[in-house]
């Protein structure tokens, strides 16, 4: 069912056009995130949809009735900010009071309001602080207990993580994800880290230069990105230059300079002889064999690094580049700079993006 | 609205996902895009009906006389010419050509004085530390609590013609006339240094604060000599801070009035030849002249906004703080100690002095040195004597009003500079800072030009005559003390906490009212606060338009001076000082802001 739907959507600052003539339905009670790098036009979107900007072109739809001109502050919605935007000069409960009593709710319903959004976030007793007396992830959870008091059916999070230590990111993660699903809300949320638009999201539309390079579910765009750009940008997958030799059964002798590998067309654009590609490995794809193993090739290992369970390498192979990810135990972990291998890769793993001119 | 189809593109990456084109289509009948139009429109809507009211008042109280002073200067017996120009700048009949030359004279002794003691007593207090030096640190700004009038007259008192350190002198050597008396070009100097040399002075201390010693280090660790460090890194970081000094400084001397009136002689400065020509009655000649002077003023204040944001230096990181010198051997502590004791003793002079002269009985101090009877009789007459409290409260309700008025029209000026895009805003920002270079002197003649017919602005009454006109122009050239103030709180204002509140479902009243007018508060009564202490003392626009029912507290001790009423002329002096030292007080201490800081 179709919660809100964003419909050709274009806005320009001046000679920039921030988004450009996007599309994009969501569901009730789906989480989907806007990844993309900086400046791609995610937080123009989310702004748009709060109502902090007004689109040049295009509409915005929310259950059937049309948003796109309703001022930010009849819009009903959730929105937390990079900075949190915390009231400096108000305590925690006035705060988070701060929606409710714009909407005129009773004293005994604020009351009731706030501690119930302040329980949620686990930070009942708080109610006196200043923001400037609690943490980063605090203030975090404050700015959240705001957004959610006023119970919005569509929550807007602008990178709302991006300021927490490693560790608090994730545990907050976790919370975020709870409170969205217990509730049922419509979540959008920007962010430029692709772990955790991972984690979070039953959709990720990926953006770049204000469009959608891939909209998908975070398992279609890890494994069968679009473009090169979703490949690069989701994961330190491994980009090759190649073309194809030959197409036969289903599948695609590729020659990349250094070697050929076979990748299996199931389920990928066509492939003719003669095209150029780009071949696309994830890292964790491929394994250290012979030199007799199927879709083997040479390299030299170049840098090791230890990360503790996993560690990485990076392989020259002619003039290209590899990485690949293995478990520390395992023997290949042992490989010193210099030494010369093989890599192999399963067919089923090796993508190919046709290369555009 | 036009129908554009998707890219290739997005239809791709749309159709990847499992959702097809838009299947809603634009709205294309003419209803809905009405709607939408009128939707946009709302949005611009306030902020132009809020731009046009600002717009208004500026041209109608700032354009509009200064527009009229152009035309004057521009016209001999009704006719447009360059007549008034030519006698400006006639080489046989130079009055005006050596007003101009002594006002730039003065400027440029007053600027390299008050650099070199400024910038000398920043260095010293910023680098040495020995008992008291903080609290010395402080009392350096003392002159801030002194109106530029009140200055003037302490000193005559002290250093004066009849002056009793000149006096002092005198008795103690047996000489049979005062050595020396305090006039002309070197007595207008002195004071401008004494009042202009805090203006190096904390700019200097304020760029010392901030400046990252560790880049002074990083330079030693790459083999630079300390003169070296001193001339290629040291001195460039430290370079907006004194050459935004000097073109305050200079501004604020071309401009200066009280001094010159009060001591001028024979030395005659651009300020004080308007205000003859206007007593005189040649509008023409004094309009050209305050058009010579605006265009200086005007020019040295564009030069300090453009090098101000040009050349900022802020550290990268976050900095080494220099650790003070200790002066730990008792000798150097002494001299240290001993020298300060000295320096706060002459920068309060004139306070001490302005004190003992408020405790002179009317008629009882003639040919002594010093006065013999001291008594406070005198404050007694701040509540029975008409002469006195008269101009006090006249001054109370006309700063009152020109700063009530101010506070209203900053908070929105001041939201439409700082956080509003839109077309104009550069000449809305240009006519609200031009009153801040303009002297008083101009000002007033500007509105005695334009205001002397009746004008749909002035509600069809000639202004020129009336009580009205000099809250205005209070009004028109303070103002630009509480939009700075303002708008150095809303720069800090984060934007999203105005979107924060709106999202959370706020009006823009509850926005204002909530979120803004309490964060910006502190800026928006310093800047108040200060508006008012300028207006209550302000002496150069009142000389010129002050009529007999509204005397201010200046024309009073002009007048009490006049009558040989020394005591209560001091006591109307104190009145100020002990105003300006509360307000100094309560932006420190109580607002967390520089006063001074709305200055710059």
């Amino acid at each position: 069912m179709k919660h809100l739907e964003l419909i050709q959507l274009t806005k320009r600052f001046g000679p920039v056009t921030a988004v450009d003539n996007v599309s994009l339905d969501i569901a009730r009670g789906e989480f989907v995130t806007l990844l993309g790098p900086s400046g791609c036009g995610k937080t123009t979107m989310l702004r748009m949809i709060a109502g902090l900007e007004t689109p040049d072109h295009g509409r915005i739809v929310v259950g059937g009735s049309d948003i796109t001109f309703t001022p930010a502050n009849r819009r009903g919605f959730g929105l937390v900010f990079q900075n949190y935007a915390l009231f400096p000069h108000m305590t925690v409960m006035e705060n988070v009071a701060f929606g409710l009593r714009a909407r005129g709710e009773s004293q005994e319903t604020v009351v009731r309001e706030v501690r119930r959004a302040l329980e949620l976030v686990r930070l009942a007793g708080y109610e006196q602080r200043k923001p400037s007396q609690l943490s980063g992830g605090q203030q975090q959870r404050v700015a959240l207990a705001r957004a959610l008091a006023a119970r919005p059916e569509i929550l807007l999070l602008d990178e709302p993580l991006s300021n927490l230590d490693a560790q608090l990111r994730e545990e907050t993660r976790a919370e975020i994800l709870r409170l969205q699903k217990d509730f049922g809300i419509t979540a959008i949320y920007v962010t430029h880290d692709q772990a955790e638009a991972m984690a979070l999201s039953d959709r990720i539309a990926v953006m770049n230069k204000g469009r959608f390079e891939q909209i998908g579910t975070p398992a279609e765009i890890y494994t069968r990105p679009a473009n090169p750009f979703v490949a690069k940008f989701i994961g330190h997958v491994n980009v090759l230059d190649g073309k194809v030799v030959a197409v036969e059964d289903g599948r695609a002798l590729v020659d990349m300079g250094f070697a050929r590998i076979w990748s299996t067309l199931d389920g990928q654009q066509p492939a003719r002889a003669g095209q150029a590609v780009h071949v696309c490995i994830h890292p964790e794809n491929l394994q250290v064999a012979g030199a007799d193993a199927p879709n083997a090739m040479a390299v030299e290992v170049d840098i090791v690094q230890f990360h503790g369970v996993t560690t990485t390498m990076r392989f020259q192979a002619g003039d290209q580049t590899l990485h690949a990810v293995m478990l520390s135990r395992s023997a290949a972990a042992g490989l010193r700079r210099g030494e010369r291998t093989f890599l192999a890769v399963d067919p089923d793993d090796v993508l190919l993006l046709a290369a555009t001119a | 609205m036009s129908v554009e189809t998707g890219t290739p593109e997005a239809q791709r990456a749309a159709a990847r996902a499992g959702h097809g084109p838009a299947q809603v289509p634009a709205p294309a009948d003419a209803a809905v895009a009405a709607a939408h139009r009128w939707g946009r429109l709302r949005a611009k809507a306030r902020t132009y009906v809020l731009v046009a009211v600002v717009l208004a008042i500026l041209l109608s109280y700032v354009g509009y006389p200064l527009l009229q002073t152009v035309l004057l200067s521009l016209t001999r017996n009704g006719e447009l010419s360059l007549a008034n120009y030519r006698e400006f700048f006639n080489l046989q009949r130079p009055t005006n050509l050596e007003a101009l030359g002594n006002s730039l004279y003065l400027s440029f002794w007053t600027v390299l004085l008050s650099a070199v003691v400024g910038a000398a007593l920043a260095f010293f207090y910023h680098r040495y530390r020995f008992p008291g030096s903080t609290v010395f640190a402080t009392l350096v700004i003392t002159p801030m609590v002194f109106p530029p009038l009140v200055s003037v007259i302490s000193y005559m008192w002290l250093f004066g013609e009849a002056g009793v350190v000149p006096g002092l002198i005198r008795d103690w050597l047996g000489l049979a006339r005062a050595p020396f008396a305090l006039k002309g070009f070197s007595g207008i100097l002195l004071i401008h240094v004494y009042t202009q040399f805090i203006y190096f002075y904390m700019l200097l201390s304020a760029a010392l604060e901030r400046f990252d010693h560790s880049v002074e280090e990083a330079a030693a660790v790459l083999g630079a000599s300390r003169w070296y460090t001193l001339r290629r890194v040291t001195m460039p970081m430290l370079m907006p801070a004194f050459v935004a000094g000097a073109l305050i400084t200079f501004m604020v001397s071309m401009s200066s009035f009280s001094a010159p009136y009060m001591l001028g002689d024979r030395f005659r400065v651009l300020s004080i030849q308007i205000f003859m020509s206007k007593l005189n009655g040649n509008m023409e000649m004094a309009a050209t002249q305050a058009v010579v002077l605006g265009l200086i003023c005007i020019i040295v204040v564009l030069t300090l906004r453009w090098y101000e944001g040009r050349s900022q230096y802020t550290s990268t990181g976050k900095g080494v703080g220099l650790r003070p010198i200790q002066m730990s051997r008792g000798p150097v502590r002494v001299a240290a100690v001993a020298a300060s004791v000295l320096l706060s003793l002459v920068l309060l002079l004139p306070h001490i002095m302005l004190f003992i002269i408020s405790l002179v009985p009317t008629g009882t101090w003639t040919w002594q040195t010093v006065p013999p009877v001291l008594s406070f009789v005198n404050y007694g007459f701040l509540f029975t004597r008409p002469a006195l409290w008269a101009p006090v409260k006249n001054s109370v309700i006309m700063a009152g009003m020109a700063t009530l008025a101010g506070v209203l029209f900053a908070l929105v000026a001041s939201y439409l500079v700082t956080k509003v895009r839109f077309v104009g805003r550069q000449l809305l920002d240009a006519l609200i800072m031009i009153p801040w270079a303009l002297p008083g002197t101009i000002v007033a003649i500007s509105m005695i030009i334009a205001f002397n017919q009746p004008l749909p602005t002035t509600f069809g009454r000639v202004l020129v005559g009336t009580v009205w006109i000099l809250p205005l122009a209070y009004f028109v050239n303070l103002m630009p003390l509480v939009v700075r103030s303002t708008s150095a709180s809303l720069q800090q204002l984060d934007n999203s906490l105005i979107e924060a509140a709106l999202s959370l479902g706020a009006n823009w009243l509850m926005v204002f009212r909530r979120v803004i007018l309490p964060i910006v508060m502190p800026g928006v009564l310093s800047g108040a606060l200060l508006m008012f202490v300028h207006g209550f003392g302000e002496f150069t626009a009142s000389i010129l338009l002050y009529v007999a029912d509204n005397r201010p507290i200046s024309i009073g001790i002009l007048e009490r001076m006049q009558f040989f009423e020394l005591g209560e002329a001091a006591v109307l002096g104190i009145v100020q000082v002990i105003l300006m030292m509360i307000v100094l007080v309560v932006t420190r201490h109580w607002l967390g802001t520089r006063s001074h800081q709305a200055y710059f």
